[in-house]
């Protein structure tokens, strides 16, 4: 028995010792932090962008579908629509697959006026860069493999790599944007979030070039772009959606 | 009687053994994670969350195969001990000590005792391991981001239980996986006592090949298996689809379709059937 005993607590301490030093010293983190400034994430070649596939009219996005995604958002999380102009303020906090981008207020479209001349947070999830854990890409390769992907055909898709998930870039530091927002207030605090389809538009620049090789190509060849879509044809679609939505807040002598 | 079993259990080879296995894997399987991410260039992200890495959780490569052997293992322990002890002659002595029907329910509670142990012990040990050395560095499945936050906290019953319907004690899970797992291992060494218990109760129709006694159990989870198949392929409609694979209900993470009040109820029926034939072989006996 005593022998017994003895085997299981050097089957216990070994495994201390060999898990504790295996594992880096990592503090916990629910949430994956990528620390690091928007001019490396532009530098670096590890995030691949997920850039828009269909032309708006094969996803019937037109301005009045779009107002009622806006009312959806609206209804479902019993949100009120805050419609902003504002400069971006130069930080982003990133996240997995969330992040915060916080902007200085000009001028109040829609919602409380006292908002303007304010400093705003914005969250913003169903977006930024995503990265799988590990159950997640397993399962992730186990679709792709159903699907008939093998490694030795799409080996970039087989990649572990962070992604950047959303349509629309970050907002550019300094540049000016007219932003529709959600707020929601909990226990008397406000919170302002992005619903999960386009809701900045640039008003200094128009600048976006096609995403050459689609989903797997890398976000810092297109870092300065407004949108990622895969052709020119999808980014006239966003150019033409953008003058809609600017004209509907704005008016037409929006510029 | 029970303390003489108790001491006979613990020295029995089979039940070292067995238990020694369970140690193994249960200590060893954080190690192997921890050295797969070392090779892996010590990535925050690539490591397995300590939630995850629990030995029972449906992704870790031991759930995979461990379905089939729990009957084994749980059997090991001490359910075919009346067997050798018959042949051995060493009942009649065990008897005239504590009485018949002492010698064979203490039995029938070591065997419990046996499995529950062999399995519950090393699975929070394991959990121990992990929440000590493995960092919580995945994003939790649900309620990862600010707006299921907001959503969980604002309207919980339209929440995750909405989306989830069928994960039993999601909330738990989510906000406290370890407990969860916790309360998994619990179950899981209920699930082998139970077997534990029946293989015994097997093991008196058996005149020699004593490790058939996990037969049985086997069977059960093996139709379970067969049943889920026929259900996914379609030959029985989906809709009517129950987990009867009695594992899943002690694996977390595992496939759905679980109904714990029908899980219990399976477990009681064996419980009471395996009470009943221990209870007629002692009135053999006398």
């Amino acid at each position: 028995m005593k022998k017994f005993l003895a085997v299981q607590i050097a089957v216990i301490l070994i495994s201390c010792i060999a898990t504790k030093a295996a594992i880096p010293q990592i503090g916990d983190a629910g949430l994956i932090r990528i620390n690091t400034t928007a001019q490396e994430l532009s530098d670096t070649d590890a995030f691949t962008i997920r850039a828009m596939g269909s032309r708006f009219s094969e996803i019937e996005l037109t301005l009045d579908r779009y107002l009622e995604h806006q009312n959806w958002v609206r209804d479902r999380f019993g949100s009120e629509i805050v419609v902003i102009t504002a400069t971006a303020a130069g930080r982003i906090d990133t996240f997995n697959n969330m992040y915060i981008e916080y902007v200085d207020v000009l001028e109040v479209t829609q919602g409380d006026p006292s908002l303007a001349g304010n400093s705003l947070e914005i969250y913003c999830e169903w977006g930024g860069f995503y990265l799988r854990d590990v159950v997640n890409f397993k399962r992730y390769l186990e679709r792709l493999e159903s699907q008939g992907y093998t490694r030795e055909n799409n080996p970039e898709a087989f990649e572990w790599r962070a992604q950047y998930t959303s349509n629309l870039n970050f907002l550019k530091d300094g540049d000016k944007y007219l932003i529709i927002l959600h707020k929601i207030t909990l226990e008397g605090i406000h919170y302002y979030f992005y619903a999960p389809i386009f809701s900045h538009f640039n008003l200094d620049s128009d600048y976006s070039v096609p995403v050459q090789n689609g989903n797997y190509d890398r976000y810092y060849k297109y870092s300065e772009n407004e949108f990622f879509g895969q052709t020119q044809e999808i980014v006239d679609d966003f150019y033409e959606f953008k003058r809609e939505i600017l004209e509907y807040y704005l008016g037409e002598d929006y510029r | 009687m029970f303390a003489a079993q108790l001491k006979l259990m613990l020295n029995k080879k089979s039940f070292q053994i067995s238990f020694t296995i369970m140690m193994l894997a249960a200590c060893g399987l954080p190690a192997y994670y921890a050295v797969s991410n070392l090779m892996a260039g010590n990535d925050i992200s690539h490591v397995v969350s300590k939630q995850y890495a629990y030995i029972f959780n449906a992704n870790s490569p031991i759930a995979e195969y461990i379905s089939y052997l729990i009957p084994i293992i749980a059997m090991l322990p001490f359910s075919t001990s009346f067997m050798t002890e018959s042949k051995l002659n060493y009942c009649p002595l065990m008897i005239s000590r504590g009485g018949i029907k002492n010698y064979y329910f203490a039995k029938a509670l070591c065997c419990g005792l046996g499995g529950f142990a062999v399995f519950f012990i090393p699975a929070v040990i394991n959990i121990i391991i992990n929440q000590l050395f493995l960092p919580f560095s995945n994003v939790v499945v649900f309620y990862q981001s600010f707006a299921d936050m907001l959503f969980h906290y604002y309207n919980p019953a339209r929440s995750l239980l909405k989306f989830n319907p069928e994960f039993t004690m999601i909330t738990l899970f989510v906000e406290h996986p370890q407990i969860y797992n916790l309360m998994m291992a619990l179950i899981m060494g209920f699930l082998c006592a139970v077997f534990a218990l029946v293989a015994y109760a097997v093991s008196f129709c058996l005149k020699k090949y004593a490790y058939l006694s996990a037969l049985p159990m086997m069977m059960v989870i093996l139709l379970g298996e067969k049943y889920r198949a026929l259900c996914l392929s379609r030959v029985i409609p989906i809709e009517k689809f129950i987990n009867l694979s009695m594992t899943d209900y002690a694996i977390t993470e595992s496939m759905e379709g679980k109904s714990y009040l029908l899980f219990f109820a399976i477990c009681a029926v064996l419980i009471v059937g395996s009470l009943f034939v221990i209870y007629k072989k002692a009135r053999v006996h006398i």
